[in-house]
Parts: structure tokens; sequence; C-alpha cells
């Protein structure tokens, strides 16, 4: 994954979206990651008889090469299931674009590539008008310099913060870095079980 | 030393490092795993090679995929993929030494009951699970929160977490409740009052009168929900309700540990002049039985209510309501009272306890299940159903027409299957009312156990003040 990049952006600009919506119950027992994109949006994006929803966005040329998500305010917010992002990073999106985010969706977000930038509210609207418009459409995200740019709007400036920023541009295994903290984790163990004995178990049958 | 809150207190406490850029890395001291994320773990960490660092520390159910029918003989799974993530858990268990309370152990349940019903949360401790609704856990001083799979794997293989200092909100809750009023109706209004994105990047701290009166399990009520404002915890600072919980629990520390541990947690309160970001006020009193009318769980009603109406509402928030009213097949001016319900559902992490069960048993002695109303009690655990039993509360739901479920989420996500139809209306005791969150074109309103109990016998939403 090279960053920036350039991309079609899709607008989904309903706010308080839930992780249910993007990737509902029925499909949580799938394993398969690299395939979750089928059940992306699987109750706004397919007709009961399993038929695309022509009026969906992600089913609309261009969007269905979409690369960047606008969504509403406080999006990703609910279940902790990781699948939404799984299933977003399995269809193509590498980049969703919020005024909020919630905690945890922000979280596999970032352990997943995929840049969760936050603009103003000002600033989303006029987003999501030029993410409506096919001949508008397109972005580049700009990850190193904090910057979505546009050919209109010009560089919108983005709040992500700088470490997170290096951890999408590295896409570095989140495990090994920790584990560079070994001696740190092993003192904190034995002060803990110092300091907080109670805390131990093991004892327990 | 700066006056503390207690989140700021557990949080210092865990620093194993700072990371730079407002990040340490904290030190994990109970891991709780259910099967729908132990699978994804398990391939992950053995693909690397990566051992589970501190299996002691863990404790795995499966609860999110099991049937709640009776399993007494065959367990009947939704399908395969469902069977292999119970399978997977044992197996995980097994090979990395943490133990597991599978299907077919007496203490199986919800992973929001259990950790709890063990002894597993202290106060003090940092809790983490893969599942949201970790945040229950505040409820006994404790910092707990949901983390995805990723996390997931990153604590079994290093015992730490990475995270970020939050804001912190204090919620003051005064005067005492009234009577056939709970926790969850305390907890439904508060997120009335700040909405489904209030808490985010906060952790919420629950005080005040009627927050001390409350009992554990409407404690981990009220904290199990501040997720649902988007919060990064919820929590409750440990008083002598909560020792009284704790003691003789199996996971518990006791005897000398128990002195030691208990000199501790009476220390674990926010210092008196620690300041918060936020300060929100609700006078107990205030508080009536509460229903959700819409799509999300700030979209509440007092039981007396009637639905909004998108026209009479500010311009911003018409549509959201129009689309709520729209997909939960209501009309505006409605009374929420009259509204007929399909299906009732007491149990989840939420409302899956001894207690809920009791209120709802209350209401439903001597009663009949309205005839058309489908009606379950899916207790929240083994145990919660074995004491259940032993008062015979089993007997009065079953006798009035309710089943009565063994233990597991069932309906509250529907993810084992157990699920509503398309277009079926629910009163539930859990926690979402989101789109199809119950099933497919599911319709879900959430209200406390007497609330539900109530909606059954009378077949549509009732206000459970006429039943006491």
């Amino acid at each position: 994954m090279t960053w920036p990049f350039k991309g079609i952006a899709a607008a989904f600009p309903r706010s308080d979206l839930n992780t249910d919506v993007i990737y509902p119950q029925s499909f949580l027992r799938r394993t398969d990651i690299a395939s979750m994109d089928r059940h992306l949006f699987h109750s706004l994006r397919f007709r009961a008889d399993g038929s695309a929803e022509p009026d969906f966005v992600l089913n609309r040329d261009p969007w269905t090469g979409a690369s960047i998500l606008i969504a509403g305010r406080n999006v990703g917010c609910g279940s902790s299931r990781e699948h939404a992002v799984w299933a977003l990073k399995a269809f193509g999106i590498r980049c969703v674009v919020s005024s909020l985010f919630a905690d945890i969706f922000k979280a596999n977000c970032l352990n997943n590539g995929v840049a969760p930038v936050t603009i103003t509210e000002t600033d989303l609207n006029a987003c999501l008008a030029a993410a409506h418009d096919p001949t508008r459409c397109v972005f580049v995200v700009d990850v190193a310099n904090a910057a979505l740019v546009h050919d209109d709007l010009g560089s919108i400036a983005f709040d992500l913060a700088p470490a997170d920023r290096q951890r999408i541009l590295e896409a570095r295994d989140s495990i090994d870095g920790t584990l560079e903290h070994e001696s740190a984790i092993a003192a904190h163990e034995q002060r803990s079980a110092a300091a907080m004995p109670w805390l131990s178990l093991g004892g327990a049958s | 030393m700066r006056s503390r809150t207690l989140y700021e207190k557990i949080f210092d406490a865990h620093v194993v490092t700072e990371l730079g850029d407002d990040r340490a890395l904290l030190f994990v001291d109970r891991h709780l795993v259910h099967e729908g994320v132990a699978t994804y773990a398990r391939t992950r960490l053995a693909e690397k090679k990566r051992p589970v660092r501190r299996p002691d520390l863990t404790l795995g159910v499966a609860d999110h995929t099991v049937p709640t029918a009776d399993r007494s003989g065959a367990i009947d799974y939704a399908d395969d993929d469902a069977r292999a993530m119970v399978e997977d858990i044992e197996a995980f268990g097994a090979e990395a030494g943490f133990e597991v309370f599978s299907v077919r152990d007496r203490r199986q349940g919800i992973v929001h009951v259990v950790g709890p019903e063990q002894g597993f949360v202290l106060p003090g401790a940092l809790v983490v699970c893969g599942d949201s609704h970790t945040s229950t856990h505040g409820a006994f001083g404790a910092y707990a929160f949901g983390i995805g799979i990723s996390d997931v794997e990153h604590v079994l293989a290093t015992q730490t977490i990475v995270q970020r200092r939050l804001k912190s909100m204090r919620v003051r809750v005064d005067g005492r409740l009234p009577a056939g009023t709970t926790a969850k109706d305390l907890v439904l209004t508060v997120l009335s009052r700040i909405g489904v994105a209030g808490g985010t990047g906060h952790v919420i701290e629950y005080a005040g009168e009627a927050i001390e009166a409350l009992s554990m399990e409407g404690r981990m009520t009220l904290c199990n929900m501040s997720i649902e404002a988007g919060a990064g915890a919820g929590m409750i600072a440990p008083d002598e309700t909560t020792f009284a919980y704790l003691k003789g629990r199996r996971l518990a520390p006791s005897g000398a540990a128990w002195d030691a541990a208990l000199a501790f947690w009476t220390t674990l309160r926010s210092d008196p002049d620690a300041t918060f970001d936020t300060d929100i006020a609700i006078d107990a009193a205030d508080v009536v039985p509460t229903v959700t009318w819409g799509t999300d769980p700030g979209q509440s009603l007092p039981v007396d209510g009637v639905l909004p109406d998108p026209a009479a509402a500010a311009p911003e928030a018409a549509a959201g309501i129009a689309a709520a009213l729209s997909y939960m097949g209501l009309s505006p001016g409605e009374r929420i009272a009259t509204v007929p319900v399909d299906r009732v559902f007491i149990g989840s992490c939420t409302n899956g306890r001894l207690e809920d069960l009791r209120l709802a048993a209350s209401v439903v002695r001597g009663r009949r299940v309205a005839q058309g109303v489908e009606a379950w009690v899916v207790p929240g655990s083994g145990l919660v159903k074995a004491a259940a039993e032993a008062e015979g509360l089993d007997t009065v739901f079953r006798e009035a027409g309710f089943a009565w479920r063994e233990a597991g989420c069932s309906m509250c996500l529907a993810m084992n299957g157990e699920a509503l139809k398309p277009g079926e209306r629910c009163a539930s005791t859990s926690n979402r009312n989101f789109e199809g969150r119950q099933g497919e074109g599911g319709r879900t309103h959430l209200m406390a156990p007497a609330m539900a109990a109530a909606a059954a016998i009378a077949g549509r939403i009732t206000d459970v003040r006429d039943y006491l």
C-alpha cells in the first residue's frame, strides 16, 4: 500500500452509523476475512432475493470502485466487531472520513491500515457534497501531511495523531512493536505481583 | 500530588511505559475471551507462532454462538461455523492453558455475567474483552473496555494494550429511584439526555445517592450500556455493596490477601477535588419507566409518552426521526403504550442476572402471556439459571407460558441464529435497538425486565406500575 493515494470517495451521510449496519450479525460466524466485502452493508446493499439494490451508493458507478468512505458524524458506534473494518477493507476502502469516530471502530481501523481521518463538520458537508457528484468524487489522501486534497475544495487538513499517522504509513505489526518493551512488561508484572498480590491467579481450580 | 479521578488513578497504575503522543502501554489484569473472537485470534497467533503470555489472567467462555434451546441432549447449532467456533475456543484454552467454560459447563454463560460471578473481575483492575459490553465490569470500580479482534490478539500475546488518556465525565444521580423503575430506566434516561455520541472519548463515572443505592446487578446494567453513549468506559467507585458481592467468590482473594485487597479497594475513589471535563446531574425522582421507540438506544420515551413528530422536530433531526419511525412501523403522535408486541426477550449481559429475573417473575406470577406472543427467558449464565430454579422462578415463567431456556447471548444480537423474523416486534431487555440487530427487519423496543414481563402479559407495551 502506498501513500498518498488518489481514489474515489463514496458518500454515506447517515450519522451514528453503527457496525451492525456495516456488517450484520448473520455473517459474524464467517472466518474468511478477505471475502467479507460480500456482506458489507448487507441489508442496505442487497434486496431480499440477493440482487443488488440499485440505489445504494456502493452499487453505483463510479462508487463500485470507491476506496474512500465519507461518513456522517459518530461513525462505527456500537459493537466492537472488527468484521466491519475487515469488510470495508476487503471492498477496497482505505480511508474513512468523518467528523467523529467511535473509539473502538477507530482502533480497529488503525489496526488494519485503514486511515480514520477526522475533519470539521463544515468540511465534512463539503466533502459529502463533492462525493455525491460522480464528476467531483476523487480525493487524494495524504496521511503524511494530514490532508485530503480535492481539485475544487483544495487541501483540507484532517485530524489524526502523529503516532497514528506513523502506524498507517509504516503498516508495522503492532505486537512486534510492543514486544520491544518486554523488559518493561516483565518489570510491571513483578511490581504488580508484589504490590497487589490479590491480582495474581493460577492457584484457583 | 494533583487530584485525580478514579479512572486516572487506575490508568496511571497500569502504565507499563509511556509511548509518546499521549499514548501509554497498559497492563491488562483480566482478559475475558469468547468464541466469537477466539477463532480469529487463535489462527493468527498460530501463524506467527506467538504463545499466550498470561493464560492465568485469561478466562474463556462460549456464549455468542451457542443455541439456548434445551442442551441436555445433542446441541443444535445454527450451522457448522457456530459449532466450529465453540470447538475452537475449547481447543484454544486446552493448548494455551486458560480456563474455558464451554457449552457443557454448568458455569457457562454470557461473558459479562460469568466474569463477575466467578470473582474474576476486581476493583482497580484493568479488564478487557473482545466485546463492546465489557464496560459492564466498571460496576466494580474496574477500568473495563471492549476491544477489536486485533487487540484481543495483542493482549493474548503481550498482556498489554495501547490506550490514550480519555476525558472524564461524571453523571451524578441524586435522590432515590421511584418504585417501578430500575437501573435500566436510569441508563435509558442518561442516554436520551446525552445521546449516543455523548460519551465518545470520555470515561463516565456514575456517582450520587441513587447509584450508591443500586445493587451490583443494577450497577452492571448501568455500566453495561455506557458504551451506548460511546463512552470509553463506565465506572462506579467500589463500596460495601461491591465488597459484599465479591467476598467468597471463587476467583476473588481470600484470607490475608482479601484483607490487603480490601484496604486498597476502600481507597479507590475520585479525589474530592478532582475535576471532570463534563458534569451531568440527574434527579432520580424524575426517572420513569422508559422504552425505546426508535433505532438507537438514545431514542426513548417515558412509557406514557407519545411518539415524536418529525414535522415538529428541529430540521437537522427530522429526517432521522422519520427514518426511525418508518423502520419501526410507527406513526407520529401514537402512544407508545398501545404498541402491540410479537415477541418478548428477557436476558442478555444487560439484564440477564438473578435480580432481573426476580423482578420479571414478580410481574408474571399468577398471570398468563397474551395470546399470540412468544416470550423467552434466557438466563445470563448456568449459575443464574440454577439459582432461579432453586427459587422456583422457572416454574413461574413456565406456568405463565414463557419459554425457559439455556444460558447465552441469544437474541440480544442473534449471532446464534435465534432471531426475529422481518417485521416482528420485540419487547427486549437487551442493549441495542439498531436496525436488524435482533434479526433482519426485526423491530426492537428496549426496556427493563419487569416492563418486558408486563408487555408479555398485556401483549403490548404497557406501564409496569399497573402490575405491581
